[in-house]
């Protein structure tokens, strides 16, 4: 509060300054004081009390301050990662949300936003990892963050044989693709609602080349289990096969709505775009999903025909280059038989 | 719950100290004398400046409204750096001291219903006051009073926490 007062001040006199008695006072003010009086005046010390606690308030800052430029960044990484996510750019998002946790790796709100990101980016091994190092702690902080990342523990049991037998089963029947594919059969027979275990067995139909069978399939697999995304892929790379480019551009979009930078969706897309001669769009699809994902194998071979078919040799036997000195070759012998002419890839 | 101002007073203490200076920093600003400056005392009013009658109707404005830019400015200030970690759960003790400071301090930045007396007997009831002056003046004194009667819906403490939680947010939002 601040008050107007016609206090008189010590050493009055009529006719001078009301605090010295000098007769040189300024005039129009109600209360008669000579300039030097008033500026002293005005200038009233501080506590000393006060002047200290500003002083421990300024420590305090100048800490605060000193770690701000570090804190400044993972918070900006945070906001942009829950902006990111909003528009389901989860790649993004994910790798706003590791420099994040840099600065704060104890992070819970953080870190459940990284599982969904990494979960939406089929990278099921992060996800896994931040919900066992979380498991059992209890959060009253965010409702709708803690119910979102209770629907995606739900939905990450899709990626997994529901009888864990078969999985040792199914290891051990890896290299042996016909007695894998009667186990497959099999199972999914005693466990018609294994989502894994249908997809594999659609797998294997798409590499018997029994496309129909496949995606007939994986419509059942993505009406049980929307959140089981591999399923987006192959379907469309199915209806892709089978020249049905409509529906598997719109698979691939329902993937991209669930995950716009999703990397098996761009690139699904990519390999749609070359089959229908669209292959501007097709390179920058391949482009975008590479800079997400720049050690994939597979991203790379579709880049590489990209930039076959877009007449931009220089770049393709680079990529080229780069998938040989990959550890991951496979596949690679195909796709320079596409490139060579001895297969053709499109119509 | 009903919570006695006067406990509010004493809890948000540095607030009322920053207010008090506010008006202390006008008045040397506009090299107004003081007669005595009270920074904070249990009692009704929590603090005081006395100052001699100001000749510039202008400066008896800005020393009335100076706690509102000087607490809202000083609030946002320490805030800032150390409500950045809370949206992640992360504050340390520090941060959550700076931060009880600043929600003080936001939480006085209003003028009181004793400045808003001063303000009106200073400048409407003033002969030398210009009526624009007066015209400026009446709805600020208006607001002072409105935000008064906002105290007693908490309207103190939530412009306090706007400041230094909600400022930092918007911030944040705008430079990403």
């Amino acid at each position: 509060m601040e008050l107007n007062e016609m206090t008189p001040v010590a050493g009055v006199g009529t006719d001078g300054c009301a605090r010295c008695g000098s007769p040189a006072y300024e005039a129009d003010y109600k209360i008669k004081l000579c300039a030097p009086c008033r500026r002293d005046m005005s200038r009233y010390p501080v506590k000393r009390s006060v002047l200290w606690a500003a002083v421990g308030v300024a420590v305090l800052m100048l800490l605060s301050f000193y770690r701000f430029p570090e804190v400044f960044k993972a918070r900006r990484s945070y906001e942009r990662a829950l902006n990111l996510e909003k528009e389901h750019k989860y790649m993004s998002a994910e790798q706003e949300l590791l420099k994040t946790l840099q600065r704060y790796p104890e992070s819970l709100k953080a870190s459940a936003h990284l599982m969904i990101a990494a979960f939406h980016n089929g990278h099921l091994e992060l996800a896994d990892s931040i919900s066992n190092h979380w498991a059992g702690v209890s959060s009253k902080e965010d409702d709708e963050l803690i119910s979102r990342v209770n629907d995606l523990l739900s939905s990450m049991k899709y990626y997994n044989f529901e009888d864990d037998s078969f999985a040792v089963k199914y290891t051990s029947l890896k290299t042996d693709t016909p007695a894998l594919k009667a186990a497959l059969l099999q199972y999914t027979q005693e466990q018609p609602n294994d989502v894994m275990a249908a997809y594999l067995l659609a797998d294997q139909y798409y590499d018997e080349e029994d496309y129909q069978r496949s995606d007939s399939i994986l419509q059942i697999v993505i009406k049980e289990a929307p959140d089981f995304h591999p399923a987006y892929g192959l379907l469309a790379s199915a209806y892709r096969e089978q020249k049905k480019f409509k529906e598997a551009t719109a698979a691939c979009y329902q993937l991209l709505n669930r995950n716009a930078e999703s990397v098996a969706g761009n690139i699904t897309l990519a390999t749609i775009l070359l089959k229908q001669h669209q292959d501007q769009e097709a390179l920058k699809k391949a482009q975008a999903a590479y800079a997400w994902a720049p050690n994939s194998t597979a991203i790379m071979k579709t880049l590489a025909l990209a930039y076959h078919f877009n007449n931009q040799d220089k770049a393709c036997n680079e990529v080229l280059s780069n998938i040989r000195q990959s550890a991951d070759t496979s596949g690679l012998a195909h796709t320079l038989d596409i490139i060579k002419g001895n297969i053709t890839y499109r119509d | 719950m009903f919570i006695p101002g006067a406990a509010i007073t004493a809890v948000t203490f540095p607030g009322v100290v920053v207010h008090e200076f506010a008006h202390q920093l006008f008045c040397r600003m506009f090299g107004v004398a003081i007669f005595e400056v009270k920074y904070f005392q249990f009692g009704n009013p929590a603090g005081y400046v006395i100052h001699e009658p100001v000749r510039n109707p202008v400066h008896q404005l800005f020393i009335g409204i100076g706690p509102f830019f000087v607490n809202t400015i000083l609030a946002a200030l320490i805030a800032f750096p150390a409500a950045l970690p809370l949206t992640l759960g992360e504050a340390s003790f520090i941060d959550y001291l700076l931060l009880y400071l600043a929600v003080s301090v936001g939480m006085h930045a209003f003028p009181s219903t004793g400045d808003a007396s001063s303000i009106w007997n200073g400048l409407i009831r003033g002969e030398n006051t210009p009526l624009w002056l007066k015209a400026i003046t009446a709805p600020v004194v208006g607001l002072i009073y409105l935000g008064a009667l906002g105290s007693m819906v908490w309207l103190d403490l939530i412009y306090g926490m706007a400041v230094a939680m909600g400022f930092p947010a918007v911030l944040m939002q705008l430079v990403i």
